[in-house]
């Protein structure tokens, strides 16, 4: 029995690899124009062309936003193959906006092949320390300004028991600009952020808390020091693939995490680069993204 | 390699309208992954400084804005060229813009060198700047105040109109799939500037579009005539170059505006302020890349692509970046303007040549470039061509029954429709007010 087993495994996995070579994958980049998901889309295409990918060639589509992004998807959901990166909070976003402007792809119909979780972190000038976050009211900025992130906010404030403003930045450039530019002494920012924003003005911000629900590298968690485990968020961008054959995702997810362990092709030297860290396991893939408040 | 291509890919940017920065350096995204840092940044500079130089080409011939900063080009340029005098007007922006982009290096290279981190503009700086450029837009045309007025409004609701993530901006779409994009500016600028310059105001002293080059030495000497308001503009255009999302446009309408308003004896195409404008965005193309090298912060849609590939590649945004690419590259950007200035120049006379001498068949010509540059724009950036055509000949309708209305103070608030409302709205953040 285990035998057909194994037999029948090494079939789908060559039939996922014939099907994923004779095919090109196309990919829907549901993000901003300049942002992570087109620059690791483009990353992969570029490894596609230099044959990195068992023969895979990949098609782009880059719509210019989530929504145009996940528009695209519904138009194909129902019959094509496609791969599309998510970020939890946007298609959280799309399901509360519920309209044909901003649609919400059905995730049923998709596979999961790999995850990356970009916790922020709470950054503040070396003046500020998190007590005073707690005695008077500051102007905090972040990079998203979408109802579901207000909501948090609003706990965030009921939690520090003040009315913090929250202020929207298009993007870690903008926030780090507004930090620089004194506009806010207090900003949401990924952690590539701030070591853009400390190598800009060396030592002039501190790190204060993580959204996590855990500590990380010394960084205490924002659910923690507030004594509310309910604020613990985090973004999450799974890449998932549609309408698949059997086993296609998994035989992807492998392909992919070769790069990722060695830093071959553009995409893996990038990764390794950017110290980035990838979940690739579909079951933990599924329990990080459905598991956080921002995904439900 | 890195340069040649910036400058092919800046000559395509400048000459065909609706194709801009951020089009082109999409369209190398593949080859520029696989440039060094170095190399990426040559690539943008030479992109940038040659689309400026061929910008004002067709803006001062056809009457069509090569790209978005070039809009003053198409008033003062386009009413030059049909007085005869295109080809002064091309060889002098040629030099001003030579002028504009030395003078943009070298305050490059001086806040590289002196002012370190004093240079993040803050929201509130950022939109003090944009309306003070839009208010001085606004004055320096004939129009009354109440139609101004009435311009800018209808242009701020307009840039209201697509679909956003953010929850403070209150987006105007009805539900229309159509409408997701926004409002197409190149549809609207097309009609409201270009068409009416070309098509609807053509006058009694319209002259057949002729390149009669003055004597090398004459042209010299007159250019030195200019050196104040060429210098002006690039210093005016160096400041301009460092606010947020308008760069070179707020470099050219800004020195466009000061020209006029020193001038004593303005009347429509007015040499000194095509040069300054002109100057003022290569001077602008230069500076806007210094928040973006000594920072990492991109203020163009163009830059944050090109920042996250320099990102991905581990390039050191610091406050010595643009001095260092300098030393190391002093060479290359100085002949990148070099050659641009000369091909802008000498590729002026071969395009006079395909415009036909009938005026008609030269508006028909015009009119059927920008019909077919108004749908591409729309179908290649947000699908929706047919939608970009229908707004342009509804605009056209609307500039042929309002002859004296100058429609550049709304375009100019469109075309920054989406950063100032941004500003806008987190400036009522910043004050508790939202």
């Amino acid at each position: 029995m285990s035998k057909i087993k194994t037999i029948l495994a090494v079939v789908m996995s060559l039939s996922a690899t014939v099907a994923l070579a004779a095919d090109g994958l196309t990919i829907i980049v549901a993000g901003a124009k300049g942002g992570n998901l087109q620059l690791a889309s483009n990353l992969l295409a570029n490894d596609a062309k230099n044959n990195l990918l068992n023969g895979q060639t990949i098609l782009l589509i880059e719509p210019g936003n989530a929504c145009r992004g996940f528009a695209e998807a519904v138009k194909r959901q129902d019959k094509e193959t496609f791969l599309m990166p998510v970020e939890n909070l946007n298609l959280a976003n799309a399901q509360v906006r519920n309209d044909a402007l901003c649609p919400a792809p059905d995730l049923l119909r998709a596979r999961p092949v790999y995850t990356e979780i970009m916790p922020s972190y709470l950054v503040a000038r070396k003046t500020v320390r998190f007590a005073d976050l707690k005695s008077r009211p500051f102007s905090i900025g972040h990079a998203s300004d979408s109802v579901l992130a207000k909501n948090w906010h609003q706990s965030l404030n009921q939690s520090f028991q003040q009315q913090h403003r929250f202020i929207g930045y298009p993007g870690s450039p903008g926030l780090i600009n507004g930090l620089l530019a004194k506009d806010v002494d207090v900003a949401w920012i990924s952690l590539t952020g701030f070591h853009r924003l400390d190598k800009t003005a060396p030592g002039e911000f501190v790190l204060l808390a993580v959204s996590l629900p855990d500590t990380v590298t010394g960084v205490a968690p924002i659910a923690t020091l507030l004594g509310n485990q309910s604020l613990a968020r985090a973004t999450i961008n799974t890449w998932w693939l549609f309408n698949e054959q059997p086993g296609q995702s998994l035989e992807l997810s492998r392909m992919l995490e070769k790069s990722y362990r060695t830093g071959a092709g553009e995409w893996g030297r990038w990764v390794v680069e950017n110290q980035k860290e990838f979940l690739f396991d579909p079951r933990q893939q599924l329990k990080e993204f459905y598991g956080n408040p921002w995904s439900r | 390699m890195a340069a040649a291509s910036g400058i092919l890919l800046g000559m395509v940017a400048g000459l065909v309208p609706g194709i801009g920065m951020t089009t082109m350096v999409m369209s190398m995204y593949l080859v520029l992954l696989s440039f060094d840092p170095g190399q990426i940044l040559i690539f943008y500079f030479c992109l940038l400084a040659a689309s400026q130089y061929f910008g004002s080409i067709p803006a001062i011939f056809l009457g069509v804005a090569g790209e978005n900063s070039s809009n003053p080009a198409v008033t003062e340029g386009h009413a030059l060229a049909r007085l005869g005098q295109g080809a002064e007007a091309i060889w002098f922006t040629g030099i001003s813009s030579f002028v504009g982009s030395m003078v943009g290096l070298a305050f490059l290279l001086a806040a590289s060198t002196w002012l370190g981190n004093r240079m993040a503009l803050g929201t509130g700086t950022t939109l003090l700047i944009m309306l003070v450029v839009g208010v001085l837009v606004c004055v320096t045309t004939t129009n009354g105040w109440k139609t101004n007025l009435l311009l800018t409004v209808a242009a701020v609701i307009f840039a209201h109109v697509g679909v956003g993530n953010s929850s403070s901006i209150p987006y105007i779409n009805f539900g229309l799939p159509w409408l997701s994009s926004g409002i197409s500016y190149i549809a609207l600028s097309a009609a409201l500037i270009s068409v009416k310059e070309v098509i609807f105001t053509a006058s009694a002293e319209h002259s057949a579009i002729s390149y009669r080059i003055a004597k090398f030495k004459t042209l010299l000497t007159e250019s030195l005539k200019y050196r104040w308001c060429m210098l002006r503009g690039g210093l005016i255009g160096a400041v301009g170059g460092l606010v947020p999302g308008l760069t070179t446009v707020a470099s050219s309408h800004y020195a466009y505006t000061v020209e006029k308003l020193i001038s004593k004896n303005y009347k429509k195409g007015h040499m000194p302020a095509l040069i300054s404008s002109e100057g003022a965005n290569n001077s602008g193309a230069v500076t806007m890349l210094l928040p973006l090298l000594m920072f990492g912060v991109p203020i163009t849609l163009s830059e944050a692509i090109i920042f996250g590939i320099l990102d991905a590649k581990s390039w050191s945004f610091a406050a010595r970046a643009p001095l260092e690419l300098f030393l190391d590259h002093w060479y290359i950007m100085v002949a990148a303007n070099i050659v641009s200035l000369i091909l802008a120049i000498k590729f002026a006379p071969h395009l006079v040549k395909i415009f036909p001498k009938n005026k008609n068949t030269l508006r028909a010509m015009v009119f059927a470039i920008l019909l077919v540059i108004v749908y591409l724009a729309g179908a290649l950036n947000h699908g929706s061509g047919i939608f970009n055509v229908v707004t342009f000949l509804i605009a056209c309708a609307i500039a042929m029954v309002t002859p004296s209305i100058n429609y550049l103070p709304f375009i100019f608030w469109l075309v920054i429709g989406n950063v100032m409302i941004e500003t806008f709205y987190r400036y009522l953040q910043l004050l508790g007010l939202l």
